[in-house]
């Protein structure tokens, strides 16, 4: 408190007009400050977590939409492609927004799913990050045929999540992860894991996406 | 002393904040993240719908911000390095690089007498920027005569793409005279390239402002080809009888003028072309207001820059990255008087070409070796001038010509190899290694090296030390200008060496994060300009004694609430040589505070504080009028989006007007220069997508 008052007392003591107006438009600028801090302006801001999970609902649409489906899921007897969450829903409401698009001319379907038994109930399995260590323990790899798999690990560093977690993804059993470079959102694909899962991916998907043996590199920086 | 001190306590308030920040996040942790901000540079409105965005554009969305705005790579990287993209020229509100620079911990910016700023990076002080290294594209920029490059309206930002700030001694990495540090500049990707949308764009821009400024740009990008053209024509923002270095106001014409062309092609994968046109016209000489004659003077020049860079393979099979550049720069000083008689006619026309190859490859898994090796030829074509009168003396009879340098066909062809080695020991620690030998034409060879530790205990972490060492060669007006009214002759410096040592760490909490970087620098033969034992003309000296500077640096971003980011750096750095007491000239303190506030879904308003300590002539204590005083200056500005593809950006540069002086640093009894003062200025830019 004593530096405070000191400087506003240096303030008032000003001889300059020039450095008077520097610090009366300083203080009037925290203030402004301060007064947002306290104002309720966290509505707005939950609107704009909603924005980025939005896009990321989005990516999840788009990945679904260039895989080469299997026949039993674009058969006519299937009535819907269904999205389910492992363990919860981390896209939340926005989710909503994908569900009046549609997958292979079939409308979109969200389950939440507690146990891993995946043949005739998912199309596509969306596992969040904490839920990961869980999915690794599962070795039914007939339950996984034909289901797209997708991660998020877009919420923090990148390289470290890969390091972190790269022995789950050579196990082959997510083909996409959704992950960040600085300020933008990409995906990573696991060829090897696609092929032993018997989905076939898109070329547009393998344009864009960073192939899983091309990864390490993408992360390293060197200064030549 | 007021914005001196409340600048400082406003600093220690700032760098505060993130702990309670992170004491608030912690007991959130139960749910999922907080998250960033959507930018608002990529994405339209809130309202827009993203399920009918290809993939291509959900990418190019910047959809995170604030905790990851020091970006990955470079959290890792090996010593200290600053990156700025086009979002952050906006946030920060600046329309040249050196303004830019302004806003790196540890840079202080100097106006020099003639239009320039110089920068100092931790104390390197230099009346021309020729102690760091300006790369663009990979191709080093320079005026070979001063060693030196503008950093200022020459070099349009709106052709640009990043900055990268790499600060220490990178000579191992960059070769010589990347002494003080590295500014790499990146112009903008084309279409398709990471970060940019799927369809070509056309971008007008025009902007005006107060000192007459009008300036337009057209920029073209799309797959392949990419083009920019601008023009700017305004007075030099500068008071009009503005104090300057001879001690009394001047009597200076203001007008100047910018012009650049840039081309860029990729006609096949890999092999990327660029042409780049510059072309200035801008005052660069102080009369006396009570000159007998009037004049009018300006630096006319050409710089015409032809690169060619080519890219093939991956780490893992080897890669080899190959860039070949040829420059040719034609600067004329002219002043006249009368009518439009030349009084004064001065040329530094020079070029330089070279070649640098790069192989690089993943070895034994965890190594990431680089091998390369550089040439590079430069010489001065013509660097003579001819007097025919003074303002002083009247007419010469007969006119006085002759060379700035003293050597005839002055050229140098320069070699070098280095090596670098990035070896991941495990996933939490890595340690690059470098080395670089370089031989050259007029002085002796040198070897550079560089160790680097990067530790990340945590993904909050990181910890960083680096040693190493670096060499500058004289240019040639250090070692080959000729003396003017003395008899005195000097001797040819010799190359200037450092050592550094810099220890660095960061934490990165949910909104925040904080950078410190601790360094410290020897040097010795530190090359220096000061005046002839007559004082009748100056010229380049090493310094007998080791000088030694060592400061802290600070960045600090944090995220207040989701609309609201604050930025702020703090500098403090102490230089002595040994025996000598204090190097002078520059500034123990230096600061910068901004807040950037989204006061609407696409509108900002910002708020910026540039603080810069007092500089005192520690050299000369019989003479004061070369020092400078504190200052704080406040820069206001906004930016946004009016309509989907009509963006704005008007600020207010030095709002209070505040008269703002800098050192002639020169080690002599030169006055200090007054720097520009308040500008006003406007922008609109109009996007056109195909």
């Amino acid at each position: 408190m004593n530096i405070l008052n000191r400087n506003y007392l240096d303030c008032f003591n000003f001889i300059s007009k020039r450095q008077l107006a520097t610090c009366l438009v300083m203080s009037l600028f925290f203030v402004i400050l301060s007064f947002f801090l306290m104002s309720d302006v966290y509505a707005f801001q939950k609107n704009r977590v909603n924005e980025q999970l939005k896009v990321k609902a989005a990516f999840v649409l788009n990945l679904a939409r260039f895989i080469e489906w299997p026949e039993e899921t674009t058969g006519e007897e299937k009535e819907d492609v269904v999205l389910c969450f492992y363990q919860y829903n981390f896209l939340k409401e926005s989710i909503n927004s994908i569900l009046d698009k549609k997958i292979n001319n079939k409308p979109i379907k969200i389950k939440v799913i507690k146990e891993l038994k995946l043949k005739g109930r998912c199309d596509v399995v969306l596992i969040p990050e904490s839920a990961i260590s869980l999915f690794v323990n599962y070795n039914d790899f007939d339950d996984l045929q034909k289901k797209i798999t997708i991660t998020d690990l877009s919420h923090g560093d990148v390289e470290y999540k890969s390091n972190q977690s790269h022995e789950y993804f050579l196990e082959n059993k997510i083909i996409f992860r959704l992950t960040r470079e600085k300020s933008r959102l990409r995906f990573e694909v696991n060829k090897t894991a696609s092929e032993r899962l018997g989905v076939i991916i898109g070329s547009e998907l393998l344009k864009l996406g960073i192939l899983v043996k091309d990864q390490e590199s993408h992360s390293k920086r060197v200064y030549p | 002393m007021c914005s001196k001190s409340l600048l400082k306590y406003y600093s220690l308030l700032f760098l505060l904040i993130p702990t309670y920040s992170f004491s608030a996040a912690e007991q959130e942790s139960s749910t999922e993240r907080e998250p960033s901000t959507l930018d608002q540079e990529s994405s339209t409105d809130q309202e827009q719908n993203y399920t009918e965005m290809s993939l291509q554009q959900l990418m190019s969305l910047e959809i995170f911000t604030a905790a990851s705005l020091l970006p990955t790579e470079l959290k890792k990287a090996p010593g200290t390095v600053y990156s700025f993209n086009r979002q952050d020229f906006k946030r920060l509100g600046v329309r040249r690089l050196n303004e830019l620079l302004g806003f790196v911990p540890g840079f202080q910016l100097n106006q020099y007498r003639k239009r320039h700023r110089s920068v100092w990076a931790r104390g390197m002080i230099d009346r021309y920027n020729n102690k760091m290294k300006l790369i663009v594209d990979g191709v080093p920029i320079e005026h070979v005569y001063y060693g030196h490059f503008s950093a200022g309206e020459n070099l349009a930002l709106e052709k640009i793409g990043k900055v990268e700030v790499i600060i220490g001694p990178a000579s191992s990495l960059y070769g010589a005279n990347a002494f003080a540090g590295v500014i790499s500049v990146t112009t903008r990707e084309f279409i398709g390239q990471g970060s940019n949308a799927d369809e070509a764009v056309v971008e007008t821009g025009i902007e005006l402002g107060n000192h007459s400024r009008a300036k337009g740009t057209v920029f073209y990008n799309s797959e392949k080809i990419q083009g920019f053209l601008s023009y700017l024509d305004q007075d030099a923002p500068f008071d009009e009888d503005r104090e300057s270095f001879i001690g009394t106001s001047v009597s200076q014409p203001l007008d100047e003028q910018y012009k650049n062309l840039y081309l860029k092609a990729e006609p096949i994968k890999g092999l990327q072309l660029s042409f780049d046109y510059q072309y200035s016209e801008t005052p660069f000489v102080f009369f006396p207001e009570n000159a007998p004659h009037k004049t009018r003077d300006n630096t006319e020049e050409r710089f015409y820059n032809l690169s060619a860079r080519y890219e093939a393979g991956n780490l893992e099979q080897g890669k080899i990255e190959t860039i070949a550049y040829y420059v040719d720069d034609q600067a004329k000083e002219i002043y006249k008087h009368g009518q439009d008689e030349v009084a004064y006619k001065e040329n530094r026309d020079s070029r330089y070409y070279g070649i640098k190859a790069t192989w690089l490859k993943t070895l034994f898994v965890k190594h990431t070796m680089a091998f390369g090796g550089q040439w590079q030829h430069d010489e001065a074509k013509d660097m003579d001038y001819v007097k025919n009168w003074n303002h002083n003396t009247g007419y010469y009879n007969p006119p006085v010509a002759g060379s700035l340098l003293s050597g005839e066909n002055v050229e140098n062809d320069d070699y070098a190899i280095f090596f670098q080695d990035v070896w991941e020991i495990n996933t939490e620690l890595t340690a690059t290694l470098g080395a670089r030998y370089d031989v050259f034409d007029q002085f002796d060879n040198d070897s550079n090296y560089r160790i680097a530790l990067v530790y990340t205990p945590t993904v909050q972490q990181t910890i960083k030390m680096l040693w190493g060492t670096a060499v500058r060669k004289p240019t040639y007006r250090e070692y080959l200008k000729v003396l003017e009214n003395t008899s005195f002759v000097a001797d040819t410096p010799k190359t200037e060496k450092m050592e550094t040592f810099e220890l660095g760490y960061g934490y990165q909490w949910e909104n925040a994060n904080i950078n410190v970087t601790a360094f410290y620098n020897e040097f010795d033969d530190y090359l220096h300009e000061i005046p002839t034992p007559d004082g009748n003309d100056e010229y380049f000296v090493n310094s007998n004694s080791t000088w030694r500077i060592h400061g802290v640096e600070v960045l600090s971003e944090y995220q207040l609430i989701s609309d609201v980011h604050l930025r702020a750096t703090v500098g403090w750095l102490t230089a002595r040589e040994s025996g000598n007491g204090d190097i002078p000239y520059l500034a123990e303190w230096t600061a910068s505070l901004l807040s950037d506030y989204r006061w609407h879904s696409s509108h900002h308003l910002v708020f910026s504080l540039m603080y810069n300590d007092d500089r005192r002539d520690t050299n000369d204590q019989s003479f004061s009028q070369d020092e400078a005083d504190a200052f704080t200056t406040l820069n206001v500005h906004a930016y946004g989006k009016i309509f989907e593809n009509i963006s704005y950006q008007v600020g207010v540069k030095n709002l209070t007007d505040e008269k703002v002086f800098d050192t002639a640093a020169d080690f002599d009894d030169r006055y200090n220069t007054q720097r520009t003062e308040r500008e006003l200025w406007g922008k609109i830019t109009y996007t056109y997508r195909f």
